[in-house]
């Protein structure tokens, strides 16, 4: 296994997870605050699958997703490729809703598939190539981006289980 | 880059979040449910994350691990016995306090990293046996992955949690 296979299979993973955490569950469900101040599942998968298109795009070359497939209009949203959600407010995160956990998956399984697509063109020589980010020292490589990739993503899908626990109530999951 | 290096990086930036996300977190802060009754406590999300690191780790290299090695079942008064903790008893889990959850963290941390680092690409499609009894044997590379994705979903409930009993906008 090379070191995209390694990005793919982690990704993978987090794509089963989002299924697993929100696959089924009603849409003013996903919506809701499990606490107070805490975000939503749906802000939660959005966020994920937003920083995932976000980051793929760039390393393509590609407009986003978001825009080119128009799930901005599907979500109700502007058309924007800034807009991650990254130091939403409050009010910025309950305002992202989706009206069915189809949504929410039918977004992450394309931005999914994209970065199977994309990964698989990626040489292990070419993990190493470096992004054009003068703001960075040293200058970050693609590997270094796909593995920001994968932490952010796993985290935020293991805050979507949490909150799937929250809601449903505990031993949801039955390991 | 390569595939050990990959994983090694992955791990090292969540640790660094993990690390942000405990802060100053107070003994109480590590025991307390916020998000209720039966829900998960941070300290026992870090515990429970660091165990698994450890028994996956270890187990690839045939090593005890170093809850046993760095005397660590005694620091957490558990030599006699580990506890399965469910919904019902997970409050009762004692973090003891945040140096000695972060201390062994960071010495399974340390430890995994080393072993991670060491392996070569032939180890890579070597069988491991499962930590868990009846799960079948899987190579390294899977068991690298399931630390991976285990570790770091459970860093990333740490932070939600933490952004529960602190303010919004800690992050």
């Amino acid at each position: 296994m090379d070191g995209t296979a390694v990005v793919a299979d982690a990704l993978g993973r987090v794509n089963r997870v989002l299924h697993r955490a929100i696959e089924g569950v009603p849409a003013e469900v996903l919506n809701k605050q499990p606490m107070p101040g805490s975000n939503s599942m749906a802000w939660l998968a959005w966020h994920l699958c937003r920083v995932q298109d976000h980051h793929i795009s760039d390393l393509l070359e590609a407009p986003q997703l978001w825009v080119a497939e128009g799930w901005h209009e599907k979500f109700g949203m502007a058309k924007d490729e800034g807009e991650t959600g990254t130091g939403h407010s409050l009010g910025q995160m309950a305002a992202v809703k989706v009206d069915s956990a189809g949504l929410s998956l039918g977004y992450a399984d394309a931005v999914y598939e994209r970065a199977k697509h994309y990964l698989a063109t990626v040489t292990p020589e070419g993990l190493d190539a470096e992004i054009n980010e003068p703001q960075y020292f040293p200058l970050p490589t693609v590997g270094v981006r796909l593995v920001s990739i994968i932490s952010d993503n796993t985290q935020h899908a293991g805050q979507v289980m949490y909150a799937r626990g929250l809601v449903e109530g505990f031993g949801w999951m039955n390991v | 880059m390569s595939t050990t290096s990959l994983y090694a990086d992955a791990l090292r930036r969540s640790d660094a979040d993990l690390h942000r996300a405990l802060g100053d977190l107070s003994t109480e802060d590590l025991r307390t449910q916020p998000a209720g009754k039966g829900s998960n406590p941070i300290g026992w999300l870090v515990w429970h994350l660091t165990r698994t690191r450890d028994n996956i780790s270890s187990s690839i290299v045939k090593a005890p691990p170093v809850w046993e090695s760095g005397n660590w079942a005694a620091r957490f008064g558990m030599d006699e016995n580990i506890p399965r903790f469910g919904p019902a008893d997970v409050h009762q889990f004692d973090p003891k306090n945040l140096e000695t959850l972060a201390g062994y963290f960071d010495a399974v941390a340390e430890k995994s990293l080393a072993i991670v680092e060491g392996l070569t690409d032939a180890d890579m499609s070597r069988m491991v046996e499962s930590t868990l009894p009846g799960r079948p044997a899987q190579p390294v590379t899977s068991r690298l992955a399931v630390i991976l994705n285990d570790n770091i979903q459970h860093i990333g409930q740490v932070a939600y949690l933490r952004g529960l009993i602190r303010e919004q906008g800690w992050y």
